[in-house]
């Protein structure tokens, strides 16, 4: 990654930043028309892509970005390889915040709303209205009420200043993932009121409390980075990690244990392992008073007791106990809406009694580093919503949230927002709220404005815009908007002229205090260029306040009559709605579900069974707040009183009207005349459902234990999921299996395949016996029962050896071949992502994923199989995307020679020449290919994104998995410049560059010394998928490393 | 039943070429409206992409191969009756084999759009062929798509060859009938043919020598039809078998199709009656049989294989087809070619012309379904299980599917309306000459 902002790219982009900051930085035309490159900057080639550092404001993590631009285009978000928090790698969301910056939802003018009807208005006219309203309220002595997205660094400061200078009011950060509940556990625990660092990457063994970290939980690409440090294979060691909580989610199917507990029963739980370990007497780091007071406290909780409120096994408790005793080097930890119950913080504090108890607190929790995660808590909400409809706030400015749809319906926000005089939307995008504004200012979207960030102590990161305004989006930037308001509205000490200047006085500030040696210049280039200035963060050590001593903590609940509801999020979608509105994060199937374009509800199979339901039928959910109709989704990986629905859906999306036979005779000519975009509803607002209620000490957000009652409705639904096992209940039937759930193993054919911890040294043997081909009993010799014939194995090899390889006709110093490491994947789909930005990947529609029309060159394939051992279902995930074979199926087939092998040993494909015969898709045995069954629309200004060096197909067409040949053909070029062979590691596919757990490795196999070649060479776990038809993949797989053979 | 003379074969067969009537018309409408709607349907194909096809990913071939190879199919039988017939002298041969050579070169010309159809950029099918161009591109022999190009045009032009050379008596003797334009119409196939002992013996040498190059023919192109399947990688695709497969499924399918026009064709035009002879039939339903029986021989071989190999993919696929959710198709098929045909086994059954159209009705549909079951169920249980799939089926491929039909019956009423539907030459030749007494009298 490092190449790719090599120190000519540096100076590029500051070139080019120069010239966008001109450009962008200026601000006082009302309209600024992009025309790119007009005057083209020194040292511009057109071709060559720009990269930005920038950082990305989705989210409060604050990652490091790099963005890609083409021809003053951004076209791709990457993650900062400097950055110290995400290492290079983003989420899917922060990958599709490109579908954000070109959203065709963004607002196009500022405009005024009266009486219902909109009517556009110029800036200067919204900006005065606005000016005169503020200077109103501060004469009639009323408040403001600032509702906006979590922020952190330089903004807050100058809103902070802004507000109060306009008569005082009250901001309020709206973040539906709050983490107030962890930060109150720790002040009361150990009087520090901040999220601690996490060093997962530090701990052998791992207790999560149903936080979901892989997916959204703080900063999910640190941890999933962190996490794969700790559960990696490497050495004949792994870490372990056990999940104990109502529901598996994405991050739990990745343990190695799952423990199924009852929602709300975690807390007792943690506090019975905390015993176990206290009455150890190892726990020697503690003072006797400690262990004394910690035991009292703890008395109620004995493990017999937990074990019978919580199902949980006592011997379990105990072993997990002896287990997690690492001296400090186990890590336990809890959160996300898993967890939100009414007693979070309680649960935050058991669970850091228990990383007390272990010793891991200065260890694997360390303090000092105060993660910036946002988030007003549920109460100053509350009082807000009581402000508003008391007449508190005379003028309410909502700025990129959107509580009326992440609300719940009875918080009341509606309704109090209804009997404010005037609202004002600062949103970049229209949405449910900004519609009840009385004036839509749209400021610009991250990617086109300034501004900085704090994500944790030290780590001060830069956001610069990287290109200039999208053009037909008529916006101002927030930090400007303030600015000039404050001018407008004759406040005094707002003497910037714009906010960049007053990011950069800011940072001169902070350059003084840092007291950096380098001249300030140098020092704001830098930063521009890196993307921030970073720091370690100073540890702080944590003490046992007594305030702990004082808590009470509850019993478990006693078992709730009805089915408790978990909102749950996921790395597509969370409950703050945001990318609920992106084609590709609703086209990319949820990685446990799979399911696209929908909501739906999980239900054990025995809870299923018991109301009467099977796997696919359309169910009534009914909450004392509302009812919704969903899809059943039977699944394993759920308690049996508990159901979960995802959150965040629900939103309008701007798709184009595609005509769909779907449901209609197919007899009746169906016929497309004209393609509009249109907006539908995608899925179902969980939220409808839940209560307004909160956790008592911290006040965050209560998302689990709604109680719900689910019946059938005698319907089918129209649930889409790109498992093609139960596309259409296709997988033969279980007799036992009542609720539908059906086979979705990969019927052992070898696609995953693992091997147990401590095996290593015996390489495949075992395993392929066991996973891959059965024994053919009919070929024994009756007399000694030997076999006829080698076995299987044997056979095929020996069979793949004499069919031999074509020969390659290579001319170049390259072959390019691809490593997975199973152990690392965690199936969080970014590689998913990454491809569809990269590659032009049109987005289908749930009416074409339906049929199989879906276009998604790579695949997270999951697969559950039953362990033999247990019985139990164990959940798989494989990237799956073109093998690049050596004899490949799809070559020969072709008859006009649109598919053939290039001299770097890939499967090229010229759509030119394509005629459409789609044999080669037939004959591909990994099923790789994707064929344009249309000429798919881009809904405008979408196709801005599209990447100019790979070409947009057309209808007829077949398109699959390039290894992203034209970032292989750029460098490649480059290297040919500068008289030199690629180097390893400067290419990288885009799957591989997003790949937070690094499970992809990409390299020249003909290159001794590259990472390819020395995996090839070192490993034991290396195995070719589908190997007898001897199709020579290019992409080998690393065997997935099981403790004890078993896995969640 | 009055005796067949040289005199009125030539009146029964001039008679059926007489201007069409009420029912011919009515027919040719709904035909060719049948035909226009599948030409819409296409239409719309080209326009909006394949999307209206029910083919996906997996199922990349649908519909539209499942026609092209039960059209070729059908073309097979009119070469086989008309040439390998022939050359074994078998008497049954001599009413049918006009009809049925129609039949098979308008198959096959419906068949040879299919692939157009089929493709995704259509405008681009000449791609296909060798011709020399400035790029240098040039076309893969590897490719089995490419065998079929060859194979079918080879076939297509040495049957319309065959064809037209048989039809040169008859046509003479047409032209002899008729008067006028009319004549002069069919005095130029007929290539001034006058029936001297000359043009017989130089006539019947020609015939056999394109006998003998087409019977090879018969066999061939349906085997490189079979490889287009035969040469992939997939379960179900993948086996040795397919060639000879092929051609005993093809000669079922084309037997049954020429029972499905002769008798109508019988009824249409009740000359007809005394020179198509139910014994003819008959000797159609006795190949039927033995071509189901092959068919049914291949099916068993196929599980048994699947089973005997070990190969677990083999298995999951032999699995699937009658278990797994297509299994409707396979059910339907096996009835239809392998159960139904037991029945000819009865003569009582065999004579009976009803039950013989019924017969022949199903055993189209059972070998149409044949080939979706090859094409389809092949596809959508293939080695990854995440990506097993189904088939939908869409109006367009259904309407092109009709308008196939509509496009092979639009060519065979017109031909049964200016060519004669039975060679005259040949029926004549089986008479007794008059003022001769029979062999055996």
């Amino acid at each position: 990654m490092k190449s790719n902002i090599s120190r000519r790219n540096f100076l590029k982009m500051s070139a080019v930043g120069g010239a966008t900051l001109a450009v962008a930085g200026c601000g006082s035309d009302p309209i600024e028309t992009l025309f790119p490159l007009h005057t083209p900057p020194y040292g511009y080639v057109s071709g060559d892509s720009i990269h930005f550092a920038t950082t990305c404001q989705e989210c409060t993590a604050a990652c490091g970005l790099v963005i890609r631009t083409r021809e003053g285009r951004a076209i791709k978000a990457e993650g900062n390889p400097d950055h110290p928090i995400n290492e290079g790698r983003i989420c899917l969301q922060g990958q599709s915040i490109l579908q954000a910056l070109y959203s065709p939802a963004r607002a196009t003018y500022p405009s005024q709303i009266t009486n219902k009807k909109s009517q556009i208005i110029s800036w200067d006219k919204g900006k005065q209205l606005l000016a005169d309203k503020l200077k109103e309220v501060k004469d009639k002595k009323g408040e403001i009420l600032y509702l906006g997205s979590p922020r952190t660094g330089t903004f807050p400061t100058l809103l902070k200043q802004w507000i109060n200078g306009m008569g005082g009011g009250t901001v309020l950060e709206l973040d539906m993932k709050p983490v107030n509940s962890l930060k109150h556990a720790n002040r009361i625990m150990f009087g520090k009121q901040e999220v601690p660092h996490f060093a997962l990457d530090k701990a052998e063994v791992l207790i999560n409390f149903g936080a979901d970290f892989l997916e959204t939980w703080l900063n999910p690409v640190q941890m999933t980075k962190n996490y794969t440090r700790m559960h990696k294979f490497q050495d004949g060691k792994k870490g372990r990690y056990i999940h104990i909580a109502p529901h598996i989610s994405l991050t739990g199917t990745n343990a190695d244990e799952w423990l199924s507990c009852p929602v709300g029963h975690e807390t007792s739980i943690a506090l019975a392992i905390s015993r176990i370990l206290l009455n150890k007497d190892t726990a020697g780091h503690l003072t006797i008073n400690e262990k004394q007071e910690l035991k009292e406290l703890l008395s109620d909780f004995s493990e017999e007791k937990i074990a019978q409120t919580s199902g949980i096994d006592k011997d379990v408790l105990i072993k997990l106990a002896h287990n997690f005793d690492r001296n400090g080097r186990s890590l336990a930890i809890a959160g996300g809406n898993c967890n939100a119950g009414e007693d979070t913080t309680l649960l935050q504090i058991a669970v850091n009694i228990l990383n007390y108890v272990a010793g891991n607190i200065d260890k694997t929790v360390v303090f000092g580093a105060d993660y910036n995660f946002g988030g007003a808590n549920i109460a100053d909400l509350e009082t807000a919503v009581k402000g508003m409809q008391e007449g508190r706030y005379q003028l309410v400015i909502i700025e990129n949230v959107n509580p009326v749809f992440t609300l719940p319906e009875n918080s009341g926000f509606k309704k109090a927002l209804k009997a404010v005089p005037f609202v004002v939307s600062f949103s970049t995008e229209n949405d449910e709220t900004s519609e009840l504004a009385n004036l839509h200012l749209p400021t610009s979207h991250f990617l086109e404005s300034w501004g900085d960030g704090k994500p944790r102590d030290g780590v001060y990161a830069l956001q610069q815009p990287v290109m200039a305004k999208v053009p037909a989006f008529d916006t101002m930037e927030l930090g400007n908007l303030i600015l000039e308001l404050a001018t407008l509205a004759g406040l005094d000490g707002f003497k910037s002229k714009d906010f960049h200047t007053y990011l950069k006085t800011a940072w001169k500030k902070l350059h003084q205090n840092l007291g950096i040696s380098s001249p300030f210049d140098k020092f704001w280039k830098q930063s521009r260029q890196k993307g921030g200035y970073f720091q370690k963060f100073t540890h702080s050590i944590a003490t046992l306040k007594d305030e702990v001593y004082k808590l009470k903590f509850l019993q478990p609940p006693a078992k709730a009559a009805g089915l408790s509801l978990l909102a749950v999020n996921s790395n597509l979608h969370n409950a703050n709605a945001k990318g609920a509105n992106r084609t590709w994060l609703m086209e990319i199937p949820h990685p446990v579900t799979q399911v696209v374009w929908d909501s739906w509800v999980e239900l054990h199979p025995d809870t299923a069974v018991r109301l009467g339901i099977r796997h696919g039928d359309l169910v009534e959910i009914t909450s004392t707040n509302g009812k919704v109709n969903a899809a059943a989704w039977i699944f394993y990986g759920i308690d049996k009183n508990t159901v979960a629905m995802p959150a965040g859906m629900g939103r309008k999306v701007a798709f184009p009207n595609y005509k769909s036979s779907h449901g209609r005779s197919k007899l009746l000519p169906v016929v497309e005349m004209d393609l509009k975009i249109e907006e539908k509803t995608v899925g179902i607002n969980v939220m409808d459902l839940l209560s307004w209620r909160k956790d008592t000490l911290s006040g965050d957000f209560v998302f689990a234990g709604e109680n719900v009652e689910i019946k059938p409705t005698g319907e089918k639904a129209y649930l889409v999921t790109m498992d093609g096992q139960n596309r259409k209940d296709i997988a033969v039937p279980d007799i036992e299996d009542q609720a539908g759930f059906g086979d979705r193993s990969q019927k052992n054919r070898g696609f995953v395949q693992t091997m147990a911890l401590g095996h290593y040294e015996k390489g495949h043997e075992e395993d392929l016996k066991k996973h891959h081909l059965r024994k053919r009993y009919y070929t024994l010799n009756r007399k000694d029962k030997t076999s006829f014939y080698d076995p299987i194995d044997v056979n095929v090899s020996k069979a793949v050896k004499r069919a031999g390889k074509e020969t390659p006709v290579y001319n170049d110093p390259y072959k390019w071949e691809m490593f997975i490491d199973l152990d690392r994947c965690i199936g969080c789909s970014a590689c998913v992502a990454a491809c569809y930005a990269e590659n032009n990947i049109p987005v289908v529609g749930k009416d074409r994923a339906n049929v199989g029309r879906e276009m998604s060159w790579i695949r997270i394939e999951r697969y559950f199989e039953t362990n033999k051992q247990t019985g139990q279902l164990e959940t798989y995930y494989t990237p799956q995307m073109c093998q690049q074979c050596d004899n490949a199926g799809c070559e020969p087939v072709c008859p006009v020679y649109a598919t053939y092998q290039n001299p770097d040993g890939l499967n090229a494909m010229v759509y030119n020449r394509c005629v459409g015969t789609r044999y080669c898709s037939n004959n591909c045995v990994y099923k790789q290919r994707r064929f344009n069954w249309r000429s798919y629309k881009f809904p405008e200004p979408l196709q801005m994104q599209l990447n100019p060096a790979v070409s947009v197909r057309s209808k007829g067409v077949m398109e699959k998995c390039t290894f992203c040949h034209h970032r292989i053909k750029e460098i490649k070029d480059q290297a040919k410049d500068k008289g030199r062979n690629v180097i390893d590691g400067e290419i990288q596919t885009a799957c591989q560059q997003a790949c937070p757990a690094d499970a992809i490795v990409f390299g020249n196999i003909l290159d001794k010394n590259s990472k390819t070649s020395q995996i090839k060479k070192k490993t034991k776990r290396n195995y070719k998928q589908l190997p007898g038809l001897n199709f020579q993949p290019a992409i080998t797989y690393l065997k997935k490393v099981n403790h004890n053979n078993r896995k969640a | 039943m009055s005796q067949l003379t040289y005199g009125n074969i030539n009146d029964k067969v001039v008679k059926s070429m007489e201007p069409p009537g009420r029912s011919w018309m009515v027919s040719m409408l709904m035909i060719l409206g049948a035909l226009s709607m599948g030409m819409f349907a296409w239409a719309v194909q080209i326009e909006h992409g394949l999307e209206w096809s029910g083919i996906n990913h997996p199922i990349a071939w649908g519909v539209y191969i499942t026609n092209f190879v039960f059209w070729i199919g059908i073309g097979h039988a009119g070469t086989l009756i008309s040439a390998v017939l022939y050359l074994v002298r078998a008497p049954f041969r001599n009413s049918i084999y006009r009809a049925s050579e129609a039949m098979t070169v308008f198959a096959v010309m419906t068949a040879g759009l299919f692939p157009l159809i089929h493709l995704g950029r259509a405008w681009y099918a000449y791609w296909l062929l060798p011709y020399p161009n400035q790029r240098e591109l040039w076309i893969n022999f590897k490719s089995p798509l490419l065998w079929d190009v060859f194979a079918i045009s080879t076939y297509m032009s040495v049957s319309i060859a065959f064809f037209i050379l048989g039809l040169i008596p008859d046509l003479a003797t047409v032209r002899d009938e008729s008067k006028g334009l009319k004549r002069l119409f069919y005095s130029i196939p007929a290539l001034c043919f006058r029936g001297t002992n000359h043009q017989w013996l130089h006539y019947m040498r020609g015939y056999l020598i394109f006998a003998a190059i087409a019977t090879p023919l018969v066999f061939s192109v349906h085997s490189i039809v079979s490889w287009d399947f035969a040469m992939s990688s997939l379960p179900g695709w993948h086996s040795t078998i397919f060639a000879p497969y092929f051609v005993a499924g093809a000669i079922f399918s084309g037997c049954g199709m020429v029972l499905t026009i002769m008798i109508p064709l019988r009824v249409a035009f009740p000359g007809f009656k005394e020179i198509i002879k139910l014994k003819d039939l008959e000797g159609m339903a006795k190949l039927i049989i033995f071509t189901s029986l092959i068919v049914t021989y291949a099916y068993a071989v196929e599980f048994f294989i699947a089973y005997y190999s070990g190969a677990q993919f083999e298995r999951a696929l032999f699995w699937f087809r009658p278990f797994g959710e297509m299994q409707g198709f396979f059910w339907v098929m096996v009835t239809c070619n392998c159960i139904v045909p037991i029945f000819l086994f009865s003569k009582k059954v065999r004579t009976s012309i009803p039950a013989l159209f019924v017969i022949s009705l199903l055993v189209n549909v059972g070998m149409w379904l044949e080939r979706f079951v090859i094409v389809g169920t092949s596809l959508a249980h293939e080695f990854v299980p995440f990506a097993w799939g189904t088939y939908q089926f869409e109006w367009v491929e259904i309407w092109i599917t009709i308008g196939s039909f509509g496009f092979f019956f639009m060519w065979f009423f017109i031909f049964v309306k200016i060519m004669p539907s039975i060679a005259i030459a040949e029926m004549k030749e089986t008479l007794t000459p008059p003022f001769r007494r029979k062999n055996d009298e």
